[in-house]
């Protein structure tokens, strides 16, 4: 089974200002990967690079052996750090729209999640408190039964009982040869999910090994060797 | 796929037309009335005056609203956070752009109607439909021995070819404006005058080209000759306008496929 993702030199720039550099990164299919570091260090530019938001400068990127474009978006399911839904739509118009244009997308797993997480599809998204309308956009995304999940700051504006279900659903819906990209500040929350972290400085891949092979060589904790990595 | 997406821009885009249209008919029913208003006493045709005179302003916006909406909905789907999901769905950007379109001539036409209901709704009371000369205007234009067929054909065709470029060259305006790092819609609106000065330039110059050497041909007034020359004249500028809008819809295409950058 090939590689879901694999970055050969990869590298992007905006006029001057270097946002990634000479990035060589493989992930394997099946694992929750954590991709970690400090705001600006570029972990946003790979992920959009990832989802065809944006082309590289050099070098090479390839989901499931294809470069970013309609057929990696069907087996991609994006999670944004930002309110990506228009505003007069209601919850459950964009799980028709979404089952339209996405035929991965399961429909009944989407109404489960929703009564779970109590909210009522029949609201209009404006609406909404920012953190139901984070719960949604989540929803929308783990409901695709999709190759590979990016999840920019899935649970940064979420209660802490909502964060620990959403940390679940992730675990659940892990289909077997998918897997979950999470870039995040919150590293002791979701260090228990993961199987590998990245850590990204300076639009560089500074570390990708194994959560295990991390605590048994480092003798710490991934939060511990964040704050030392990246002791300001 | 592009079905799909017409489906959803049409929604975003009637929720708020619809409104606007059946209100300037019902509208265009009460100024009926109102246009009587030296039946009336004063106070009320005061009223009546600046009923009539708001009116009129919301017809001119009416006409031009199909634009507006649709260009405001372009660009929160394409270029702020909205576009976050417009660009990650697996459709092609031409499927994106084309549906956006077919939304705009759709209401234009819808537009069109709303117009052909309003005006006489509007002149009811002023004017027996059964005195106007339908049919002798018709008989006259029939009397001289020409075939309008081909100027009626290539009319209407010029006339939807300038309607999509003239939505597209907002589309292309949005699309250049999201090229600059800052100050990116005040560039939009400045991209929007360059597209539109150079194209009426281009057309100018061709046509004006043409037109050289025809003026006598005006003079005569002889029917035939002078539909000779118009049947040319707006052959090309229909052939003008695939080109400008060829060229407007690639350069858009491009500018979202290889040069999108979101905030």
């Amino acid at each position: 089974m090939e590689n879901i993702l694999e970055c050969r030199n990869l590298a992007k720039k905006y006029g001057h200002f270097v946002a990634l550099s000479d990035v060589n990164l493989t992930l394997q299919r099946g694992k929750i990967v954590g991709l970690l570091g400090p705001n600006g260090c570029g972990k946003t530019t790979l992920i959009k690079l990832i989802n065809g938001l944006l082309e590289p400068s050099s070098g090479e990127l390839k989901v499931a052996g294809n470069i970013p474009g309609m057929e990696t978006k069907k087996i991609v399911s994006y999670l944004p750090d930002r309110t990506y839904l228009n505003n007069w739509m209601k919850i459950k118009d964009f799980y028709q729209y979404f089952a339209e244009f996405y035929s991965d997308f399961d429909i009944a797993k989407a109404y489960d999640m929703t009564s779970r997480l109590q909210i009522n599809p029949n609201n209009k998204l404006k609406t909404l408190s920012k953190g139901t309308k984070e719960k949604v956009q989540l929803i929308l995304v783990m409901s695709r039964k999709a190759d590979l999940y990016c999840l920019d700051e899935p649970i940064g504006g979420v209660d802490p009982a909502s964060r620990d279900y959403i940390l679940d659903t992730i675990i659940k819906n892990y289909n077997e040869n998918g897997t979950v990209l999470i870039s995040t500040h919150l590293i002791q929350d979701i260090e228990n999910i993961l199987d590998e972290v990245v850590f990204i400085q300076s639009g560089m891949v500074k570390l990708h090994a194994s959560v295990d092979d991390v605590r048994i060589k480092e003798g710490k904790s991934i939060d511990a060797l964040f704050r030392e990595v990246y002791r300001c | 796929m592009l079905g799909k997406l017409f489906k959803y821009d049409m929604k975003a885009v009637s929720r708020i037309l619809l409104p606007i249209s059946i209100f300037v008919i019902v509208y265009s029913f009460i100024a009926g009335f109102l246009l009587n208003f030296e039946d009336y006493p004063t106070p009320v045709r005061i009223v009546a005056v600046l009923a009539l005179v708001a009116y009129f302003l919301l017809l001119v916006a009416y006409a031009m609203s199909g634009y507006f909406v649709i260009a405001h909905n372009f660009y929160k789907t394409m270029v702020t956070d909205q576009g976050y999901l417009t660009h990650t769905l697996p459709v092609k950007i031409s499927s994106i752009i084309f549906s956006k379109l077919l939304v705009a001539f759709l209401w234009s036409v819808i537009i069109v109607i709303v117009f052909c209901i309003s005006i006489p709704l509007l002149i009811f009371l002023q004017v027996d439909f059964r005195e106007i000369p339908i049919r002798e205007m018709i008989e006259f234009l029939g009397s001289f021995d020409v075939s309008y067929t081909y100027t009626v054909i290539i009319f209407i065709l010029l006339m939807i070819g300038s309607l999509f470029v003239s939505q597209l060259m907002i589309f292309a305006a949005i699309a250049l404006g999201q090229l600059l790092q800052k100050h990116k819609l005040l560039f939009s609106i400045i991209f929007y005058f360059g597209l539109s000065t150079a194209i009426q330039t281009i057309y100018s110059v061709i046509l004006g080209i043409l037109s050289i050497g025809q003026i006598d041909v005006l003079e005569t007034e002889y029917l035939p000759d002078v539909l000779s020359f118009y049947n040319i004249y707006l052959t090309a500028a229909f052939f003008i306008n695939a080109l400008v809008f060829a060229g407007l819809f690639f350069c858009t295409k491009y500018i979202f496929e290889k040069k999108l950058n979101l905030e």
